[in-house]
Order: structure tokens, then C-alpha cells, then sequence
């Protein structure tokens, strides 16, 4: 057997997603328009105190609103959940952790009369001491938030330090960092940090249960890995995994934050406190800012140390991160931004430690690109402070740094695989598409100042080593084909291009083929989670198992029906035929459920094509020196950007970007380009107004987009160049790597670097508002904001004589 | 700064919608405390759901006639009533023309989907601190007309806006319209506000000016919002125009002025200094370009 290459008729073409019309016409159904009969509702009773001791909850006055069903406490759910360490409760059962902890649930027929009820809960309280610097939280007299910490499940992977705040530490040591720094003649020490922020998806985590009578739970919730949560969930419940069944509604936005497990026990126990009855939970956007989980805040010291001619030699560095009431994802986090500290650097001496560390407030979690975006706002701004002093430009101390695939290691010791990608196209990419070394136009007013900075990136997805995937594929009688894979859909396009792949693999129409949109665990094929860009990786690997697996059994009742070898047999444009002899020659559609000879009778059946994949390559990291191979596959990346800074008010306007990720092989190249515009607006959201800001209480001051602000349309830059490298890796699905995280990861340091070129300011904190940017200007630069004070001044002057003279 | 909603419901509440004036004002008169009134909504109902204001009533107003009307009358001025939205107001010829800082202000004012139904008079009644509409209106030296159970008075925007969510406005009464006096054709207005990564200004300025080139007859307006809990009118900063200057020298004095007599507040969006700095530099610029028009 064998497919005719040609030209592709799909793969790197632009396609639009398959679920756009449903979703633009507004008739895509999420979980919040999930009704079911007999449905209740729920609403949260949360804590007013950032850490106090539960005396009592009252719920006699809750209990009596008219519509109020039931009212849960924590002492209904007396275990604890967690993905990799299990320090999380349902509701309180002792202990309130941040303001916002989630205490009690009022079950009721009406939302109105949930709300009502939970505003009649009453709570008495002995309040604890508080922390909320990770700093402070990590000092011998500081309060501690899971004094039981020694007692909570903990994945191997992971090491809580109980008696102490420290829900993760991570150490990655190679050579000999004290040693080397004696050799370097620059180095660089400084601090950086990045603040809390929200996911800030479309769709808040909205959820029901169902806990049957016959013991099985159903679950619909806007979650990103069903597979992941109906596991947690029925090892947190103690009952067998496929009593559990996850429905995979669409799901309105996820970016790490629906990954794991959200509210879905909650939910179920709820319904089943209800008599059973399915019982629905929806965030308000306030409950999602602070009782639900967002990105962590990082800390970071570091000392790098270069060569005279610029080779990076040494790198010191503590990563803290703040997590807040709970580690969930986090823990992970810290554990990632450890191991991936050297970035897209060959540095032969590396001591790290990273810490995830609790405090009380809102609890943190995964967030696209976790534990790259902080390690990275870091290095990449290193690299440019490194280059000026050493007297190099930005490029050629890249140029001497870079991992060279087939000769370098990482950080963690694992050789960079010869077809992992092609760093320094990516870097050329870059110089030529943004002009660098290029005439920058001077702006017309003297207080603007253009600038061009730019970061590379590289990112592999952190999961576990054996996480594996699935995919089943059955053909229908027309021989159009359903895909069954587990991979969540929350925009990412992913299921898009696994049709894409099977459509082209047949030769069929795009429109034959589909991942069904309302899906559920027990009736879709198996993937680990759909986080760290993983999912067209694996599940793509696992579709093209199947397809191979299918193709083998057409093959099987082909050669029977042509009576040739089944090598043979081709499988090409939506048709069965035998080489070399094309008058020989049947639809797929006539072998789909089975072959009919003229005569009536059959042979063959449904064709239901069924495949997997698991990293052979993958392995734990060594706890002391976190040597080992972490990821399935590395793209490297970068953004370049052309910025305008105001010098007079600190404001930073991005006029032009470019988007580089070498992606191995581009599937969807619409979805590629979508990643990459998406991942630059979001990059600068972050790193230039997003945080969440809490004050010395703990109270966050802006739980909504009122406060919390976000990119609008009117912040895009004119233009955005997006370029797709394509070294294909021999085990991606067709040679493709993971895009959708990489692309936000160097948007913050480009900008910085930007800035740091054009005027020598120094951005080591995000965001870079423009009150930030004027102070650094103030501080580091003040001769800088003088002389446009002066040269507006002198601007305006200008003008106006000419306005006197008229 | 609005602190979000825990909830999703709206608190129960009677619906009342009056189509004349007089019915609306026996509704307030019979329900006091417990009734608002209703025009776009967008603040009002937001407000209700965060349970930060309570209602028992809403008195919508959109059905009363008399309070959709724009009216330019040459001589007297500009009157906006108290239901027509923000982008009708945009729409009428003259504000561009002759209430440009209003014009500028009303066109970054939220976004326009918020402006098909959003109130010029809702707007300003909401009385918070960052918003747009009081900085042009008491510029162009504007009034609010208010009917009530005494009967109609007219208040100076200014003097309307009495503190953070306050106004001088009884529970029974009702704004009926703005009127904005008429501009000379030596008039000019500005508004400028910045917004860089806020949803609202850190600080709104609107200078309205007049008579630039005689200095007897000359009269130039500054007033800021967003920097302090209500609007602050540079009056000494003003009075420097009073003098017979050439205008690079008054701009300058004016913009020094402003950094030695007003201390702006510092919050969660800036703080004070940020404030402070920004000012010079807006008012600088604003005062150059009046007068650059001039």
C-alpha cells in the first residue's frame, strides 16, 4: 500500500475552523446554555477575611429564602483535590486562605433565589495572621497557610516543603555556576518580576452536575481536558475513572485556566446533596477573578555571567513564584520555568531554584506558555543588557549562544534533537523582516522616540513524561468520517487541523470529515490534557495512527475484492485502486461500511480505524539536579517589534510586529497565523496594562474589565508579519511541532529590548504602563525627559511664531 | 472604580414608564428614597446588580416626549434633554463645530455600542470622578434645568456636581435637559484625555477659550476631571490669561500654575505625581493648539 504524493490539497493551506459559522451566528452551545430538566442552581457564600479560622457558619436564615433547596459547607466535602500536590479544598472546611475562598454553596431553584440565599449565609470567624509578599511568605516567622502540607498527595514530581509556606521547590544544577563567574568579565545581576493576571477568556467556568442515581456522575463544564478532570475527580471520590462521564461542550476561551480541575466535584456533590438533581454553578466575572484560579506572580533574582567575547558562561537564578491559597498548577509552574531557564541558550553552568510559594491571596494556576513567559522576560532583556556591554550588537550575542540542534543540550542535559528546529533562521527571520541595523525614521514630534527590539523564544509542552493520546475514526455509509479525539476545543483550532490531516490522508473533502462538537468522555477517544500546545502533537500522532490503522483494514477487504497484493493497493482521492491498473478502481464509500459485489453479497464491514500515541523519549526529571528530557519537542520562535515611545508620558504604542515560529510543518496555516495575532495581542496586554491589583488587606480593587484592563482593537499595531519556518521533526504528526503558546512568550521582552536600545532605560517589571516607563525614565534616564520637555517646548514655539506672524 | 458583581440577578424592582413629565414626577413624589430614574441604563443597572444602589422603583424616562429633544437656537445656545443618547448628540452639525471639546470628549466616552444607548445627562448625574462630561460642561460654563415638585430651577454644572457620586438633585426630582450657552465665533475648545491602558481617563482636560487675541475681553476655561472626587476648575491658572502677555509666556505661567495649585489624588489607575506630570504636559498642549487655532 501506498499514497501518490502530490501537491497537498489541505495541509499548509489557509482553512477556516470548523465551528466558525456556529460560533459567529451565536448558536454554539457552551455550558452556560446547557439546561436540563429539573435543573438547580448555585451560588457561592465566600470569604470577607484573607485568613481566619471558620468558628461557625449559619445557614438557618439561607435555608429559609423561598426556592432554597439545600446549602453546602465545607464540612460536606471532607477531602481534598489538586492536580500534582492536593492542598485544595471544595469549599473551606476549616480554614478561609484568601478573601474570596469559596465557603458555601446555596442550592436553589432560581439563580435569583440562590443569590438571595447566599446573601443570608452568615460566617463567624477568628481571624489568623496574613501574608501576601511570597517574600515575606517564605521567612521563619511568617504565618503558615497548610500547616498539614506533609500530609497532602503529592506527585512524584513535585516537592512541597512541609513546615514551611513552599508548595514547590525545583533545582536545576549543571557544571559549576560559583566557578565559572570567575571567568566571566560582565555580569549582570538585577531583580524582575511579573504581577498576578487573569485568563480573562470570553466564557467564565460555568458547570453542572449530575450525580445520578445510579452512582455514575455527569459533568458538563467549560474545562480545556475532560480526561484530566473526570481522572482527578474519580480518584478524588474514590469510584471507578468511567463512572465519571465529562460532556466536552464548546468551551469559550481556556488558556490554561480551565486545564486540571475546576468546579466539577463541587457540582456533582451538590447535585447529589440535591436529590440528585443537576445542579448548575456560572461565575459572575468578579467570582472568576476571585475565588476561581489566575497566573501567579514571579519573582525573580538572577546573576549572568559572559565571556569577553560574549559567550554565556554562567547563569544563577531564583524563580518565586506567589501562588496564593493553593498550588494547583502552579507547583507545575515553577517546576517548568526551573528547567526551562537557559531559553534557546547553550549556558554549560546553570544553578536554579524555583519556587512556588503560598500566600493569602486568590489561588494561581496554568496560564499559556507557563513558567516560559517569566523564565523569558528575564533572559531575553539579559542577552541585549549583555550585548551593549560587551560592545556586541543584540544579534551576534545570539548568534554565539544559540543551541545548535544535533550538538547542544539543554539545560536539563537532553541533546537538542538534530530536526528540533532552526533557532538561527528564526533569528535571521527576524533581522530581516524588522529591519534591524536598518535607518530608524525619526519621528516628527522631538518627545517620540521609534525604537525596534526584538526576543527569541523556544517552548516544549510540561506534562508528564508518559502522557499519552488517542484517536478513533469510524466511517459512515457515504464514507464521510467521524474523528473521536479527546482534545478540548476552546479555540485553539486543533480539531481543525486533525481533519484536515484525515481529509487529505483520503483525499476526501474537508466537509467528510469531523470532530463532533458536543462531545463526552465515554464516547471519545483518550488524550492526557490539551495544554502545553501538546494537542496537535499528540493527538495529531494518534489520528495518523488511526489512519494508518484504518487504511489497513480497507486494504484488507481491498485486496480481496480486486484479488491483488495489498501492497498494491493505493488509498488516494476518496479511492480504492490497484496500482498500475486504474480501471480497477472503487469509492471509499462503497468499502466504507462494507464491499457489495454485483451479485448481493458482502465482505468487509464498518471501517473503524483506531491509534495512539505515547513519548518513548520522555523521562522524570532527577530531583536534586533536574537532569532529564522533559518535553516531546522544543519550537523555537522569536517577535520582533517597531515601537514608538513617548517620552513625555511613558506611553509605549507597538506600530509594527513580526511573528516567527519554526512549527515544523504548517498544518492550518489560518490557525498558525490566528495563533500568532492572537499570542501578540495577548503578549502585550500582559506585559504592558494587565494586573491584577490588590491592596494591604488582600483585597483585589479590580476584579473586572472595568479596572482590570485588557487590549482593545484600537491598541493593534498597523501591521503584524507572520512567518511560519518549517523543519519538520521525523516524529511530528507530518512533521509539525506545537504554535499556540510560543506565541506570546517573547512579546514582552521585545518590547523592553525595544526600549532598552533606543534609550538605555531598564524595564524589569511588568507591566510596562506608562506611569512605569515614566518613572524608569525618571530614574534611570531624567536628562532623556528634560530634553523632550524642552523640545516640546521648542516644538510648540516653533509653531506658534508662525501663528504670530499671520 | 466599580468593585464587579458577585451576581448575576438584577434585585426585584416595579417598573414604571410615564409618558409625561408630570406622571413621572407624582411616581417620585409618591416613592421618594426608594425610586430612581431609568434613561440608558448602562450606569444604573450595573450599579443595581453590585447592590450599590437600591431600588425599589425604576421611573424609566425614555417614554416623556419633551426630554428627547437637541435643540440649537443661534443666539442662545445648545439644550440637550435628558434621554437623547450620546450618539445623537454626535450627530447634530453644531457640536463639532462650535462644542468641539465636547464633541471630543462624548467621542472617546465608553465605546459606540454603549453610546447608542448612554445619556449625556445620565452620564453626569452618575457624578464619578473619571468621567467624561462635566470637564467640557462646566468649560463651555453650562447649566442643568431641573424640574421638580417646586417647580423648574437651573443649577451651573459646577455647582451640580457636589462630590464623589453626588449632585444637587432631590429624589424628587428629574434633569430635564442641559443647556450649553452659546460660543462666539472667536470661540475655541479642546478636550484632551488620557486613557493609554485604562478604561478610563487618568486625567480629562477641557479648555474652552474666547477673545485670544484682546486681551480685555479674553476669557479662557480649565477644567480637569479624573484627578480629584469632582471636577477641579484651574481658576488661578486661568486668571493668568487676564494679562496682557504674549501667549507663549501665559501658556507657560498657566502650566506653572497648574503644577504649583492643584494636588491631584493618587489611586489605583495613577498616582498623584503621574497625575500631576501628565497635566502640565496635556494643558501644554491643549493651550498651544487653542491658541494655535486662535
Amino acid at each position: 500500500m501506498e499514497t501518490e504524493a502530490q501537491s497537498p490539497k489541505y495541509i499548509g493551506r489557509y482553512v477556516p475552523q470548523q465551528d466558525s459559522t456556529l460560533k459567529v451566528t451565536g448558536t454554539a452551545t457552551y455550558t452556560f446554555d446547557v439546561e436540563l430538566p429539573g435543573m438547580l442552581y448555585a451560588k457561592l457564600v465566600t470569604s470577607d477575611r484573607p485568613h481566619a479560622k471558620i468558628v461557625s457558619i449559619d445557614t438557618k436564615e439561607s435555608e429559609q429564602v423561598p426556592g432554597v433547596v439545600a446549602v453546602a459547607t465545607g464540612k460536606d466535602f471532607n477531602f481534598r483535590i489538586g492536580i500534582y500536590v492536593g492542598d485544595r479544598d471544595i469549599l473551606a472546611f476549616d480554614t478561609v486562605r484568601w478573601i474570596g475562598h469559596p465557603i458555601a454553596a446555596v442550592i436553589a431553584e432560581t439563580l435569583e433565589a440562590a443569590e438571595e440565599g447566599a446573601s443570608k449565609v452568615h460566617v463567624e470567624y477568628e481571624d489568623l495572621p496574613a501574608v501576601f509578599d511570597p517574600r515575606e511568605a517564605l521567612k521563619p516567622e511568617a504565618p503558615l497557610l497548610h500547616p498539614k502540607l506533609g500530609e497532602y498527595r503529592v506527585s512524584p514530581a513535585f516537592k512541597p516543603i512541609p513546615g514551611t509556606n513552599i508548595a514547590n521547590r525545583f533545582k536545576l544544577q549543571r557544571g559549576n555556576v560559583d566557578r565559572a563567574f570567575d571567568e566571566c568579565s560582565v555580569i549582570i545581576e538585577d531583580n524582575f518580576s511579573m504581577p498576578y493576571v487573569a485568563h480573562a477568556f470570553m466564557e467564565t467556568q460555568n458547570c453542572i452536575g449530575l450525580y445520578r442515581r445510579d452512582g455514575v456522575i455527569e459533568v458538563w463544564s467549560s474545562l480545556q481536558s475532560p480526561f484530566s478532570a473526570r481522572y482527578l475527580m474519580a480518584q478524588s471520590l474514590d469510584i471507578p475513572v468511567n463512572n465519571v462521564i465529562i460532556h466536552n461542550t464548546f468551551c469559550g476561551g481556556g488558556f490554561g485556566g480551565k486545564a486540571g480541575l475546576g468546579w466539577e466535584p463541587l457540582v456533582a456533590m451538590l447535585s447529589k446533596k440535591a436529590g440528585h438533581k443537576p445542579v448548575k454553578l456560572i461565575l459572575s466575572r468578579k467570582e472568576q477573578f476571585t475565588s476561581a484560579a489566575v497566573r501567579e506572580a514571579f519573582y525573580a533574582h538572577v546573576k549572568a555571567g559572559f565571556s569577553k567575547d560574549g559567550k554565556f558562561l554562567a547563569y544563577k537564578a531564583t524563580f518565586i513564584m506567589d501562588c496564593g491559597g493553593y498550588g494547583d498548577y502552579t507547583v507545575n509552574v515553577s517546576r517548568t520555568a526551573g528547567y526551562a531557564a537557559d531559553g534557546s541558550y547553550d549556558i554549560e553552568n546553570l544553578d536554579v531554584e524555583s519556587l512556588a510559594v503560598y500566600t493569602n491571596k486568590v489561588p494561581t494556576t496554568a496560564m499559556r506558555g507557563f513558567g516560559y513567559p517569566e523564565g523569558h522576560w528575564v533572559l531575553e532583556q539579559i542577552m541585549d543588557r549583555a550585548a551593549s556591554k560587551l560592545g556586541l550588537d543584540p544579534v551576534k550575542i545570539r548568534l554565539i549562544n544559540l543551541v545548535r540542534p544535533g550538538e547542544s543540550s539543554t539545560g536539563t542535559g537532553e541533546r537538542v534533537r538534530e530536526d528540533a528546529g532552526n533557532p538561527r533562521k528564526v533569528l535571521e527571520t527576524i533581522v530581516k523582516e524588522l529591519g534591524i541595523g536598518k535607518e530608524i525614521d525619526k519621528p516628527n514630534e522631538p518627545w517620540m522616540v521609534r525604537a525596534r527590539g526584538f526576543a527569541l523564544n523556544v517552548k516544549g509542552p510540561s506534562q508528564p513524561p508518559n502522557a499519552s493520546g488517542s484517536a478513533i475514526m469510524k466511517f459512515n455509509e457515504d464514507g464521510s468520517i467521524d474523528l473521536l479525539v479527546g482534545t478540548g476545543s476552546f479555540g485553539q483550532g486543533t480539531t481543525t487541523a486533525l481533519c484536515m490531516i484525515v481529509a487529505e490522508e483520503f483525499g476526501i473533502p474537508l466537509e467528510k470529515v469531523r470532530v463532533p462538537f458536543d462531545r463526552a468522555t465515554d464516547s471519545e477517544a483518550y488524550t492526557w490534557q490539551t495544554v502545553g500546545s501538546r494537542g496537535l502533537f499528540v493527538d495529531g500522532n494518534a489520528t495518523l495512527s488511526a489512519i494508518k490503522d484504518a487504511k489497513r483494514r480497507i486494504v484488507d477487504v481491498a485486496k480481496q475484492v480486486f484479488r491483488v497484493p495489498e501492497e498494491d493497493v493505493i488509498i488516494s482521492e476518496g479511492k480504492v485502486s490497484v496500482k498500475g491498473r486504474p480501471w480497477l478502481s472503487i469509492k471509499l464509500s462503497d468499502i466504507a461500511a462494507a464491499y457489495t459485489y454485483p451479485e448481493g453479497n458482502a465482505i468487509g464491514g464498518p471501517i473503524i480505524g483506531a491509534g495512539y500515541w505515547t513519548s518513548v523519549l520522555n523521562t522524570y526529571l532527577n530531583p536534586e539536579t533536574g537532569q532529564g528530557i522533559p518535553s516531546i519537542f522544543h519550537t523555537f520562535g522569536g517577535t520582533g517589534v517597531e515601537i514608538l515611545l513617548n517620552l513625555l508620558t511613558g506611553e509605549i504604542i507597538v506600530e509594527r510586529a513580526i511573528q516567527v515560529e519554526d512549527v515544523g510543518r504548517v498544518i492550518n496555516r489560518l490557525g498558525v497565523e490566528q495563533q500568532m495575532d492572537g499570542g501578540l495581542v495577548m503578549g502585550m496586554s500582559v506585559s504592558l496594562w494587565e494586573k491584577m491589583q490588590f491592596d494591604q488587606q488582600g483585597w483585589l480593587l479590580n476584579p473586572n474589565f472595568t479596572g482590570y484592563y485588557l487590549a482593545r482593537f484600537k491598541d493593534l499595531p498597523k501591521e503584524i508579519k507572520k512567518v511560519a519556518l518549517e523543519t519538520p521533526q521525523a516524529d511530528g504528526p507530518l512533521g509539525a511541532r506545537g504554535v499556540g503558546e510560543m506565541v506570546m512568550i517573547s512579546v514582552g521582552p521585545a518590547i523592553a529590548n525595544a526600549i532598552f536600545n533606543a534609550t538605555g532605560v531598564m524595564l524589569n517589571h511588568e507591566p510596562m504602563t506608562p506611569e512605569a516607563v515614566w518613572n524608569a525614565l525618571r530614574e534611570q534616564k531624567s536628562e532623556l525627559l528634560n530634553e523632550a520637555i524642552r523640545g516640546m517646548k521648542e516644538h510648540f514655539r516653533q509653531t506658534e511664531e508662525v501663528m504670530t506672524k499671520q | 472604580m466599580s468593585f464587579g458583581s458577585p451576581y448575576f440577578t438584577l434585585p426585584r424592582f416595579r417598573y414604571e414608564k410615564p409618558d409625561t413629565l408630570e406622571k413621572a414626577l407624582s411616581i417620585l413624589q409618591e416613592n421618594k428614597d426608594d425610586a430612581r430614574i431609568l434613561a440608558g441604563g448602562v450606569g444604573l443597572l450595573n450599579l443595581m446588580k453590585e447592590r450599590l444602589v437600591e431600588a425599589k422603583v425604576l421611573v424609566d424616562i425614555k417614554g416623556i416626549k419633551e426630554l428627547h429633544k437637541l435643540e440649537y437656537k443661534k443666539g442662545q445656545g445648545l439644550t440637550i434633554g435628558s434621554t437623547v443618547t450620546l450618539n445623537e448628540i454626535l450627530e447634530h452639525p453644531i457640536l463639532k463645530q462650535r462644542y468641539t471639546a465636547l464633541y471630543q470628549a462624548i467621542s472617546t466616552l465608553s465605546d459606540n455600542n454603549l453610546r447608542n444607548r448612554s445619556t449625556l445627562v445620565g452620564d453626569l448625574c452618575e457624578a464619578l470622578p473619571w468621567i467624561d462630561s462635566p470637564a467640557p460642561l462646566i468649560a463651555f460654563d453650562a447649566s442643568v434645568n431641573i424640574t421638580g415638585p417646586e417647580g423648574y430651577r437651573s443649577v451651573k454644572v459646577e455647582s451640580f456636581i457636589k462630590g464623589m457620586a453626588e449632585v444637587d438633585l432631590a429624589p424628587v426630582e428629574i434633569v430635564t435637559s442641559i443647556t450649553l450657552p452659546e460660543q462666539t465665533d472667536t470661540s475655541r475648545s479642546i478636550y484632551l484625555k488620557f486613557a493609554r491602558g485604562t478604561e478610563f481617563g487618568l486625567v480629562n482636560l477641557a479648555v474652552v477659550a474666547s477673545n485670544l487675541k484682546k486681551y480685555v475681553d479674553r476669557s479662557v476655561r480649565i477644567v480637569y476631571s479624573a484627578i480629584d472626587t469632582k471636577p477641579v476648575r484651574a481658576l488661578e491658572a486661568e486668571s493668568v490669561f487676564k494679562e496682557d502677555l504674549p501667549p507663549r509666556d501665559m501658556i507657560s505661567r498657566a502650566v506653572e500654575k497648574i503644577r504649583d495649585t492643584i494636588e491631584p489624588m493618587s489611586d489605583n489607575l495613577a498616582s498623584g505625581q503621574y497625575r500631576k506630570h501628565l497635566m502640565q504636559v496635556m494643558t501644554y498642549e491643549a493651550l498651544t493648539r487653542i491658541f494655535e487655532g486662535a
